[in-house]
């Protein structure tokens, strides 16, 4: 049977015609947006209480089902206000039923286990994996991988985005650190394929952030991107001109953000992470917090990693054969550069009109992101050529890496190195590729290791393998291996060693499809449950508390109670349950609002009149 | 093939016009990169980054004008063998880089490392005008050991900090 679409008033035609639309994603280690162009402007999408800064965060219940997105645990508190506010709303149901809230979990995307042995977490990490597995993380009696976790942060900004424009979205740009090694760019690209997301592009946060100022202020010139954010810090220098933005190289700390000046207060002050990262927060706009702690305490705790940014940003100046003063403005990205002394510091080695502070450092990421996936579905004449962050290689006798395509190569990029044999008759090379800067394998990131094998008899020196290094457009690399006499060929897609192999991926892929719909069936119902579950404690507890309620309300409203109870108990359609839901409202309307109405008087008769 | 000379429709000569050359290859990546174009021609936007590369740097440069008289000294250990008198200079000059550990030491022996290397493929250049080529590559591969030492530098410098 067709269906007639109907359009609805005030939607935008363009997504309507369009087949496609591509969205935007800064999926960040704090927070993440999402985006689109539209109208030659940049829209962010919201959720229902109109924000559209989406907090980084999942939160599981005991059973290892997820709760929700994008809600932060500990910021329902006062429970005082949160009953004057929305006394429909109860948060002890919700906040009970959460057993595990996983945050920051971009810092763990592509590591394994030995990767985070030492790292503080506020979630528990399986202990049975091997070393060099990817980790996985305990949440009720499942263990998911980060890849998981981010999935369902991806999954959420699609709905956000799929609920606004009322249309199905199945590709995206994600932005990515530069500094994200190979195994943490794949992470990415598997959390979004498991949210039903095809990524056009991985870009590079602060290329995004150029491409979004860029674009915004027609700038041409030289521009430096300082781009210190929760979990990572780059910095990346561009030239813009005509259009096409061409990054002319990229440095960084994959392990230095925000997050490390909360735990270094956290550890200073005897505090927990929220509050030391409210104290941080605050310290940006007063000079004093916490009653003795000062800003100047602060940035001396903060001095040494803050100099390490300088350090990288000072060498990336000195590597482009560029003095500081033919970099025409620094834009700056990231909540960590409103911390004043990050300002102070950068004027120092630029001058302080070229520090471009007057732009929102949380969207603008996202804003780039949004911008490069009009460009690609739109085949605008916007080009952004980028490079990679890191060298790659082989291992050679001895442990020393030859490196193959240096860091800050433009990509798309390929390159083929020959390789023979060392001793006679030797039937079979080993290829061992790393990634990094550092001269020996050991200290580099191990990309992949792989066999070229049934070379023929033949005197030590003779045998020609040819190696070759391809890095696409996403800065991923594919290496392919030819025997020259036999032309046996080889071609691997390079996974870090300790990655998923293949037939993981695809069951994990195969039980996203399969659970999909039981998925979101289940997770509503869940929802609803949680929801009904609350408005029965208000009721129970107005019940209690309320002196005057007369005997033929009372019994109306415990049967409706009953009814509720008994639909949940036996998990009953979710229909059924909000339907029971709805007359239990219906039935105890007064007695919320006399509860409210108790409330509001009181906190009233203990004011005075001017102050109401 | 056209050589990376030719893909650029430029004089294989040392000076080149360098804004010419950045205009070429941006008009170029716009045709040809895989964000604009279909993914078939994602081998000539390789080539076409790979022959700018190696154009728009000195050094690079050098060596592909010296390699299309078929002396490569970048990919090819044994092509040239430096004098005995550069080698010399060289092992000198690398135990001077492991003992240095002040850092306006090392900037200052950085910056006169730099303007020899500068030199020396300038040098290069004007024999392999005069076609003497064998005294080009010389000249050329002694550039590289100076460059390979001016890495080394940056090496040492970043474990000073």
């Amino acid at each position: 049977m067709a269906l007639l679409q109907i359009l609805e008033p005030g939607q935008n035609e363009e997504n309507q015609h369009n087949e496609e639309v591509v969205i935007g994603i800064d999926l960040g280690t704090t927070n993440s947006l999402v985006a689109i162009i539209e109208d030659e402007k940049v829209k962010f999408f919201a959720d229902e209480n109109g924000l559209e800064i989406h907090p980084s965060i999942v939160n599981y219940d005991k059973n290892g089902n997820v709760i929700n997105v994008g809600q932060i645990i500990n910021q329902v508190q006062d429970e005082e206000a949160f009953w004057k506010t929305s006394p429909q709303h109860h948060p002890e149901l919700v906040l009970e039923s959460i057993s595990t809230s996983i945050s920051s979990i971009k810092r763990l995307m592509g590591k394994s286990f030995a990767d985070v042995e030492n790292e503080k977490l506020n979630f528990e990490i399986d202990q049975n994996s091997t070393q060099k597995e990817v980790l996985k993380i305990n949440v009720g009696p499942r263990k998911i991988r980060p890849a998981e976790v981010s999935s369902e942060i991806l999954k959420y900004l699609k709905n956000l985005a799929q609920n606004n424009l009322k249309t199905e979205i199945k590709k995206a740009v994600i932005t990515v650190p530069a500094y994200f090694d190979e195994a943490a760019k794949n992470a990415t690209k598997l959390a979004a394929n498991l949210a039903g997301l095809e990524v056009l592009r991985l870009v590079n946060e602060p290329t995004a952030a150029a491409l979004a100022y860029g674009l915004d202020n027609s700038a041409e010139g030289i521009y430096c991107v300082y781009d210190l954010g929760g979990g990572t810090f780059d910095v990346s220098i561009l030239k813009m001109q005509k259009g096409v933005f061409k990054v002319l190289g990229v440095a960084g700390d994959n392990a230095l953000g925000g997050d490390d000046f909360d735990h270094l207060i956290a550890e200073k002050l005897s505090v927990n992470l929220a509050q030391a990262r409210k104290i941080k927060e605050e310290l940006s706009s007063k000079t004093i917090a916490n009653s003795q702690f000062t800003r100047a305490d602060f940035e001396k705790l903060i001095l040494p990693k803050i100099e390490k940014t300088f350090t990288l940003t000072k060498n990336l100046i000195e590597d482009l054969e560029l003095e500081s003063e033919e970099i025409k403005g620094v834009i700056l990205v990231g909540g960590s550069t409103r911390i004043p002394l990050v300002k102070e510091k950068l004027a120092e080695i630029f001058s302080q009109e070229k520090i471009l502070d007057k732009l929102d450092p949380d969207r603008i990421v996202a804003a780039g992101a949004a911008w490069q996936a009009y460009n690609l579905s739109k085949k605008s004449h916007n080009l952004l050529l980028d490079v990679i962050p890191l060298s790659l290689g082989i291992e050679m006798m001895g442990g020393i890496v030859d490196k193959v395509i240096y860091r800050n190569s433009a990509i798309p990029t390929a390159l083929t190195k020959e390789f023979t044999t060392y001793a006679d008759n030797q039937n079979g090379m080993k290829f061992h590729i790393v990634q990094g800067e550092r001269e020996l394998a050991n200290d580099c990131r191990s990309l992949a290791e792989f066999e070229i094998k049934n070379i023929p008899a033949m005197k030590a020196g003779l045998a020609r393998v040819a190696v070759t290094f391809k890095v696409d457009a996403d800065g991923l690399l594919t290496v392919t291996a030819e025997e020259k006499i036999t032309n046996t060929k080889q071609e691997i897609i390079v996974k870090p060693s300790y990655s998923l192999d293949e037939n993981e991926i695809k069951k994990m892929l195969l039980d996203s499809l399969k659970n999909s719909k039981s998925d979101v069936e289940n997770r509503l119902l869940i929802q609803t449950i949680v929801e009904a579950n609350k408005d029965m404690m208000i009721v129970k507890k107005d019940l209690e508390n309320s002196s005057t309620i007369d005997e033929k309300e009372k019994k109306l409203i415990s049967e409706k109670l009953e009814n509720l109870e008994k639909l949940i108990s036996e998990k009953n359609s979710r229909d059924s349950i909000i339907l029971a839901q709805q007359e239990l409202g219906k039935a105890a309307e007064n007695l919320v609002l006399r509860k409210v109405n108790a409330v509001l008087n009181a906190k009233i008769a203990g004011k005075k009149i001017d102050e109401i | 093939m056209k050589n990376f000379f030719e893909l650029f429709a430029l004089k294989p000569n040392f000076e080149i016009d360098q804004i010419e050359l950045e205009k070429k290859y941006l008009d170029f990546q716009k045709q040809f990169h895989p964000d604009i174009s279909s993914s078939a021609d994602i081998e000539k936007s390789i080539a076409i980054n790979e022959a700018y590369k190696t154009l728009s740097d000195d050094f690079l440069r050098a060596c592909y004008l010296l390699s299309l008289k078929n002396i490569d000294i970048r990919h090819d250990e044994k092509a040239i063998k430096p004098s005995t008198e550069t080698l010399i200079e060289i092992l000198e000059l690398q135990e001077k880089i492991a003992e240095i550990s002040d850092k306006n030491e090392i900037e200052n022996l950085r910056k006169e490392i730099n303007q020899e290397f500068k030199s020396l493929i300038l040098n290069s250049m004007n024999q392999l005008e005069a076609n003497e080529i064998n005294l080009s590559a010389q000249l050329l591969v002694k550039a590289k050991y100076l460059k390979k030492s001016i890495e080394d530098l940056k090496i040492r410098k970043n474990k000073l900090n």
